[in-house]
This record gives C-alpha cells, structure tokens and sequence, in this order.
C-alpha cells in the first residue's frame, strides 16, 4: 500500500532523510567534476576574498529562484523556498568538506582562510547540484500544474536560461583551457564560434519549445523566438561568463581583445547551459 | 488509510527537520562568508615573504637528502616558489641544488627536499628562495 500511494504516506521524519539523501546525491554528482579541479583547489587560497564573498551571496538568491521553479518538493510559500536554498548551501558545504578532506585537500595545518576558502567555491556548484538532482530523483507525477505555470513565464525562463549558463559555464571556468583557447583562437575563429553558440542555442530553444513559442504565426514566430529567447539567451550566457571570468581573477590585467575573445569561449558553453537548463530542471 | 490517520503530525516533523536543516545551512554558509571576509580584511597587502627553513637530513643510498620547509609570512600567496640550497665552506660554494614550489599560500608553508650528493650537515648551508610568480 504504502508504495503505490507514495511520499505522501511516509513519516514525516523519513520522507526529510529522503530529501537529504537526494541533496547530498545530487551535490556529489553534479560537483565531483570540479571538486576533482586542481585549479579549484587553488582557488580557495589564490582568489580574491571580495570576489568570493559576492559569489557565495550571489548563490543565494539563485538557489532560492531554482526552488522557486522546481525545488525539494511544491513549495508553497516564499519561506520555504528560502528554506530549501538554505539547506542546500548547508547540503552544498558538507559535501565539499567530505570530499575535499578525503582527497587529502584540507589538512589541519591549513590556515582557516584556506580550508574555507576551498570549501566556499565547491559549495557553490555542490549546492546547486543538491537543489536540482532532488527535484530530478523525484518522480515525474509530483510536478505540479502550479510548478509548470511559474515556468511558463518569460521571466522564468530567462532565469533558468541564466542559473543553467552560470552552472555549465562555472564547470569549464575554472580550467586554464579557457585562456588558451582564447589566445589561440583569431578573429575568424570567435566570429564562427558566436555562431555556433547561438545556432545551438536555437537549436535546443526550437527543439524543446518554450513558452508562447508554438502560439505565434509561423513567419513572425520565428523572428520572435529568435529575438525572446535565443538572442535575449545568448546575452544572458555572455553577461554570466564575464561575470564567472571576472569572479575568477581572469579579467584583470588582460587586453579588452582577449577578454572579449575569453567571453565568447566561455559565452559556448553558457549557451549551451542556457539551452539546456530547461531540461534539466 | 494511513493518509488520513496522522497528516498533520507527520508533516510537522518534516517542517521542524527542515527548519532545522535550514538553520545549520545557514549556519555554515554565515561561517563560511564570515572567515573568507575575515581573511580578506585581516590580510596585509604585503608581497610574498618566504623564508626557508631546513628540517632534517636523511642518507640515502648514493647521497642524501634535506628537508625543508618554506613558509609565507607575507600577504600574499606565491606560485612557482624556486628554492635554493648551497653547501658553503670557508665561503667558497660545494654544492648547490634547487626545487620548485607550485604554491605556498599566505600564512602557509609548503615542504619539500633537496638532494646533495655530499652529507650537509658539515658545511654551513645557506637555504634562500630565489623567486616566485604571483598566481
């Protein structure tokens, strides 16, 4: 009986160590590719202390929005939402400690600015993970009508195109690649890939169907498809990846030419987190 | 059945547990914002200041090796920390060996070796880092 009518029936108690379970999960899945980053682990004593103080902050509100859009569980209130996003961060620290301590990466003789430091910036794509993976272990049927109304709209969607650019983008970020590509790469090769990257985003736009799209006239839904989602998408995408080059130390002493070029490389993989994040979540 | 005998107190369990969990999160997350903003307003804005100390000398078939440790009391942390070793006597230099420290953190130390073929422990050794490169 109890396994035909589901989470509903479970005590209380059980049904919270679920939720957690899920957490934990989803944060170790989705961040064990940067926790396994040597660059990240530099980052916890090499970046700049403000910079990582205004990303854990902007972690905030973002994990608070992605509850909003999907989260634990149908969150009815705006407290709750603030709930969840808190227990991810907590989910989110817990697990970077673990894990970080188990790959030998945070020893007693390390200054506290150092061990927190390391802990601070894998919480951010650790808690994130814990957000999203519970809301996709959970079974299809506990999405609710209401969850898919707050999708539908044009904000939401463009928050979501935001959160999944800021998630992939940050998990390429971190690596030195992005800066050799950057160098290497001419002019001709950062026009064609700015193509790429909204062509794909498009591709993803069209294919998956977002809001209000399919409602319009064939000829002048295509322009606006266009304009709403895919071009206003690929603006997201390039503001995120300045904003994570920047959180990262990248865009000091660097030429406007090169950043330009590190913001295309990174605005590729932000497209494609922009695309996809509506499948995700 | 079980849906309708004992909702309200299950669910209020599950709240407290959340309330709970939430309240750690926030916690942790107010700890962590707490020593990263610490240590950026407690650290000097001074560059790097190694100084390399040794800590032991142990044999080894065909020569030996010493131990050292650089530490970082500047404000600053140093990449590609290259550290020097040279065996001295009268003045005059024996021997010299380097290494390469990939990072030493501020406030930190970073240990490593230096291989000589000949016993340091009787020459006066002079022990310096030469350079490094900010990260």
């Amino acid at each position: 009986m109890a396994e035909t009518s589901g989470r509903a029936e479970r005590p209380g108690s059980l049904d919270f160590l679920t939720g957690i379970g899920r957490a934990f999960g989803g944060a170790v899945i989705f961040a064990f590719p940067l926790l396994m980053t040597m660059e990240m682990w530099h980052f916890g004593f090499t970046m700049s202390r403000a910079h990582l103080a205004i990303f854990i902050c902007v972690t905030l509100p973002l994990l608070f929005g992605l509850s909003y859009y999907s989260g634990f569980e149908k969150t009815e209130s705006v407290g709750e939402d603030a709930e969840d996003a808190f227990v991810a961060l907590g989910v989110g620290f817990v697990a970077s400690a673990l894990m970080l301590t188990l790959f030998g990466m945070i020893t007693w003789d390390m200054t506290p600015g150092e061990i927190f430091g390391k802990i601070g910036v894998q919480m951010v794509p650790a808690s994130i993970g814990a957000i999203v993976a519970s809301k996709q272990f959970h079974s299809r049927d506990a999405e609710s009508d209401d969850d898919e109304e707050r999708r539908r709209s044009y904000l939401g969607e463009l928050f979501l195109m935001g959160a999944g650019a800021l998630f992939v983008a940050f998990n390429v970020a971190p690596t030195d690649e992005m800066l050799v590509i950057a160098f290497k790469m001419t002019t001709a090769h950062a026009l064609a890939l700015v193509a790429v990257s909204i062509l794909a985003l498009h591709g993803f736009v069209y294919t998956v169907g977002f809001a209000g799209q399919e409602e319009r006239p064939d000829y002048a839904g295509f322009w606006l498809t266009f304009l709403h989602f895919t071009i206003a998408g690929y603006g997201i995408a390039l503001i995120v990846s300045l904003y994570v080059l920047w959180t990262f130390g990248r865009t000091a002493d660097i030429g406007e030419a090169e950043l330009v070029s590190m913001v295309v490389v990174l605005g590729f993989p932000a497209s494609l987190g922009a695309a996809t994040a509506r499948l995700i979540v | 059945v079980a849906r309708d005998r004992e909702p309200k107190e299950d669910s209020a369990t599950k709240r407290r547990l959340e309330a709970i969990a939430a309240t750690i999160g926030a916690a942790l997350t107010l700890l962590t914002l707490g020593v990263i903003v610490w240590d950026g307003v407690t650290a000097p804005e001074s560059p790097p200041y190694i100084t390399v100390e040794a800590r032991g000398v142990h044999q080894q078939a065909g020569g030996f090796v010493l131990e050292v440790v650089a530490i970082n009391r500047g404000g600053r942390t140093a990449a590609q920390v290259e550290v020097q070793g040279i065996l001295r006597r009268d003045g005059e230099a024996i021997a010299e060996s380097t290494t390469t420290f990939d990072h030493v953190p501020r406030g930190s130390q970073a240990r490593g070796g230096l291989f000589f073929a000949r016993d340091p422990r009787e020459f006066e050794l002079e022990l310096r880092a030469l350079g490094y490169s900010d990260p």
